[in-house]
């Protein structure tokens, strides 16, 4: 019986979780909603989400993004990092670490960390596009002019 | 002036020496008159040798007692840190998970608002509290008072003064530090962090004329034996505080005349090289305070974490007291073994205080009302966490050498998670336990390993099912056989060819595969039945081995191996077909590693412990930063994790039964002898593996063994359901489960599935319906039967 009533609580909370999805995750005060749970994996019928960032990641996005123009970009990674941990799904932190890097010339690792940005963006989104900009940049700096030029073109 | 002039009596030294300048003109006469001398003055000669001898061996006890004093001063073994909670609105986290961070950290529990650092209080779902300032890697928090009220999702709001960021650190639990090989560890502490009332205290109940005496005091000697006698046991020692201070630099517990004299001649030489302060200091951070396991708990700044969880400057009178009473006999009165003995002791060390004028009556009166209020550590957990050490050391040492690490006062900060710890070891022990008693045979072995993929971030490691045994760590060096945990790489592996979508066929039917050495492979499944044709998805969800094998084969080993290795795999099995089986051996950190790349999309990133490294001043040394790379395409890894979570809801892991989407995948290897399980939410992966250590059969498959343990350590720690972002090149349909045919709404065996654009999904079959006649059937017994 318990078993029973914990599967109905499950799917329960799974069309929940699908209702929710697509909302954002957090407001800044009152109820919150933790990270939406996206509705049952397997459907995905919907985009993945139109997040709303978290105050905290916010605000130490917008630290790390200070850091770095005050020409503290070790202090910046640090503080990036932090965000990160709260919030690893958050593509823009995943890009701000990847701008890092290249300002570093450090290609290769621009590159993963800019593809892993694209890899959690929404599909349209100013992110997306960034990051695939920033992955052909870098693909230019390694001498993978080809791969860059595909990768403009398809633009995604 | 000195004088070549004999003199007939009192051979001085200049004579001495007069004469030895002469020898070498007058051999004969001179050796004569000395031979002449030194019998007629056999008294005075000894005397003048042993003056020498002695002399020489003050120089050798002062170079002994000087290096002690000077080296100890900088023999600070490095400090691990647990990683920080941050707080921040929005936090997942349990009212009772953060009472108990707090309590683990010594905060306070206050009657009315906190009014100081390491002090909280606590209204139904409202904190208050203000944290302490500490010293992290990147920038030095000062006390922030935080106002925060929990929602049903977690910390629903998070209020700070103005001007400060909406996220907030708790300062780190201390979890551990890497001392050196004689086991001594202590916490230093500088002057200005020793409460006036212990300085005070020690002198009074230790040595009440320690400013006035030289090291050693005869006065102090009768007037212990007079209070003993009078207390009518030995309330006080004799010895000074220098001289115990000397006896724990040696440590030599024999109570020999001669050691007792060479404690007092170091004592009067430390006296005579350093001031009263420096040696109370010295005292302070010295003495031995009691015994945690092979750690010797040295210096009031250790013990007062050990006993009390909290920095020494924010102790009580009563708990000072108490630390106070443990100098004489740290076992003896063991406040959590003899909590009455300690209790006497303590309320002695307080009169002792109120007599020497230290404190008031009153005081001393209302601290002898206080509870001993040790922490409980037994009852938070694991105070110390070897198995965690071990990997900070190894992911050390290919920097620091050991003595920088005992020696330099290194601050390492680490990823360890104190509740998915407490979590992982708590649960392994009581399923051991549970499996244990069902089974007759020997106890069971264990080890889990919990990561937040994402980061790498290694949160938690248990090697043992006993916390704290600092013996074989499986969850590091046991290699095992994987069993059916390789499968999900085998599924990839066609994946990535492009000859195969989850919605494929693949015929699961006896094979026979012939060896390079002449032998017959014929592997069997696991419920001995065949299926026939079926799709990958249902392959993998019911981890069918002889579908698996002839899809491994029709990809290629090779293709296995390769991309195993991609994955993170560190090692190069052989191509053999065996290997598609999961006869290839891993540890629990190993698994956990590739299983990382499969939650991470695709995107491999190295596991860690290490954070950063600071110096004894705070100077960054070393920094771990996040690192990533992509290995595989984050659509196929979508995919395959597609199958992953079918298994979690319909094949080999349904029995796990948890209220979010995870991902997952059992491991049994032959003849039972490992039982794992690996698998992931949307922010915690865990690895648990079962086994005996002399490789004997566990009778446990992946799911009775292992699963359980899982499932129960994912409730505790998990909190976001596993969904990634769909790529954008997979288009979800709907399949039928068993013929992998395009089926609609109204069929009961169908699912949804991303697949590749291109691929469309077969062609006959149809919907088979058959789960769903089945499961009916099922759920309709179910619901007559409860």
């Amino acid at each position: 019986m318990a078993e029973r009533r914990l599967e109905l609580i499950s799917g329960l909370l799974l069309l929940q979780a699908g209702l929710l999805a697509g909302c954002g995750v957090l407001p800044t005060t009152g109820e919150v909603t933790p990270q939406t749970p996206s509705e049952d994996y397997r459907t995905v019928a919907t985009e993945h989400r139109d997040r709303v960032m978290n105050p905290a990641t916010a605000s130490l996005l917008e630290q790390g993004r200070a850091l770095r123009r005050a020409g503290r970009p070790d202090q910046a990674a640090v503080t990036l990092e932090r965000a990160l941990r709260i919030d690893p799904n958050e593509p823009e932190i995943w890009l701000e670490l990847a701008e890092l890097r290249y300002a570093a010339a450090d290609w290769p690792e621009a590159e993963q960390f800019a593809r892993r940005a694209r890899s959690l963006a929404p599909a349209d989104s100013p992110v997306r596009s960034n990051a695939v900009a920033l992955i052909a940049d870098a693909l230019d700096r390694q001498g993978r002019q080809l791969e860059a030029e595909r990768l403009r073109e398809q633009g995604v | 002036m000195p004088s070549k002039r004999p003199r007939k009596r009192r051979p001085t030294r200049k004579r001495h020496a007069a004469r030895k300048r002469r020898r070498g003109r007058k051999r004969g006469p001179a050796s004569a008159r000395r031979g002449g001398w030194l019998r007629r003055h056999p008294w005075w000669s000894l005397a003048a040798a042993g003056l020498v001898l002695f002399a020489a061996y003050l120089l050798f006890l002062n170079w002994q007692i000087t290096s002690r004093f000077e080296g100890r001063r900088w023999d600070l073994p490095a400090r691990v840190y647990s990683r920080p909670l941050e707080l921040y609105a929005g936090l997942d986290l349990r009212p009772a998970d953060l009472e108990l961070e707090l309590r683990r950290l010594g905060y306070r529990v206050v009657a009315g608002p906190p009014d100081r650092p390491g002090t909280y209080r606590r209204r139904g779902r409202v904190f208050e509290l203000i944290t302490r300032e500490f010293r992290f890697w990147d920038e030095r928090q000062p006390p922030v008072p935080v106002a925060l009220s929990f929602g049903p999702g977690g910390i629903a709001s998070l209020t700070v003064p103005p001007g400060r960021p909406p996220v907030v650190r708790l300062d780190p639990l201390l979890v551990g530090s890497i001392f050196p090989s004689h086991g001594e560890d202590r916490l230093v502490v500088a002057p200005a962090q020793v409460p006036s009332l212990l300085r005070d205290g020690l002198v009074v109940v230790e040595d009440r004329r320690f400013y006035e005496h030289a090291g050693v005091d005869p006065r102090s000697l009768a007037r212990a034996a007079w209070t003993n006698l009078r207390a009518g046991e030995v309330a006080q020692g004799g010895s000074t505080l220098t001289q115990q201070l000397v006896k724990n630099y040696f440590l030599d517990n024999r109570r020999t005349l001669t050691r007792k004299l060479r404690e007092a001649l170091m004592a009067f030489i430390l006296e005579w090289h350093y001031d009263k302060a420096d040696i109370l200091n010295a005292y302070v951070n010295e003495i031995y305070l009691g015994q945690d396991g092979q750690r010797a708990i040295h210096g009031f700044g250790l013990a007062s974490q050990f006993h009390f969880s909290r920095p020494l400057a924010e102790l009580e009178l009563h708990e000072l007291a108490l630390l106070i009473a443990l100098v004489r006999g740290p076992a003896w009165y063991d406040p959590l073994r003899h909590p009455e003995r300690a209790r006497a002791r303590r309320d002695l060390v307080l009169t002792l205080m109120e007599e020497g004028g230290v404190i008031s009556g009153a005081a001393a009166e209302s601290a002898r009302r206080r509870d001993l209020d040790t922490w409980d550590r037994a009852a938070a957990g694991a105070s110390y966490y070897p198995a965690y050490l071990a990997l900070v050391r190894r992911e050390l040492a290919s920097q620091y050498r050991s003595q920088d690490l005992s020696r330099e006062g290194l601050r390492i900060f680490t990823a360890l998670d104190p509740l998915a710890q407490a979590s992982a070891e708590r649960r392994l022990a009581e399923g051991l336990d549970e499996l244990d008693r069902r089974r007759d045979a020997a106890p069971l072995a264990g080890a889990v390993v919990v990561t937040a993929p994402r980061s790498g971030d290694v949160l938690a490691l248990v090697g043992d099912r006993r916390a704290g045994y600092e013996g074989f760590n499986r969850a590091l060096e046991a290699r095992r056989p994987v069993g059916s945990l390789i499968k999900p790489v085998v599924y990839l592996a066609a994946l990535e060819s492009g000859r195969y979508t989850l919605a494929s066929r693949i015929d699961d039917a006896p094979i026979r595969v012939p060896l390079p050495n002449g032998t017959v492979w014929e592997p069997g499944n696991f419920s001995e039945e065949t299926s026939g044709q079926v799709t990958l998805l249902r392959a993998l969800a019911e981890s069918l081995n002889l579908a698996t094998v002839r899809l491994g084969l029709d990809v290629g080993v090779g293709a296995v191996t390769e991309l195993l290795a991609r994955l993170g795999f560190d090692d190069t099995p052989e191509p053999l077909p065996s290997l598609l089986l999961g006869a290839v051996e891993m540890t629990p950190l190993t698994v956990a590693r590739v299983y990382g790349t499969l939650a991470n999309d695709g995107f491999r990133v190295p596991l860690k412990a290490v954070r950063s490294v600071v110096n004894a001043e705070g100077v960054p040394l070393t920094r771990f930063p996040i690192e990533i790379s992509q290995a595989a395409d984050p659509a196929d890894v979508y995919q395959l994790n597609q199958g992953l979570v079918t298994a979690m809801q319909r094949g080999t892991g349904r029995s796990a039964e948890l209220p979010f989407a995870v991902a997952g995948k059992t491991g049994t290897s032959d003849d039972f002898r490992d039982s794992w399980f690996a698998g992931f939410s949307g922010d915690r992966l865990a690895v648990v593996w079962i086994g005996h250590d002399d490789f004997s059969p566990t009778g446990l498959s992946g799911s009775s063994g292992a699963l359980p343990i899982w499932s129960r350590i994912m409730r505790d720690i998990a909190r976001q359901s596993f969904g990634p972002p769909r790529p954008a090149r997979l288009v979800p349909q709907r399949v039928d489960y068993y013929s992998g045919a395009g089926v609609g709404r109204g069929c009961d065996s169908g699912v949804e599935l991303a697949l590749p654009a291109g691929a469309e999904p077969v062609r006959r079959g149809g919907c088979t319906g058959r789960a769903g006649i089945a499961e009916r059937t099922l759920e309709w017994l179910n619901d007559v039967l409860n």
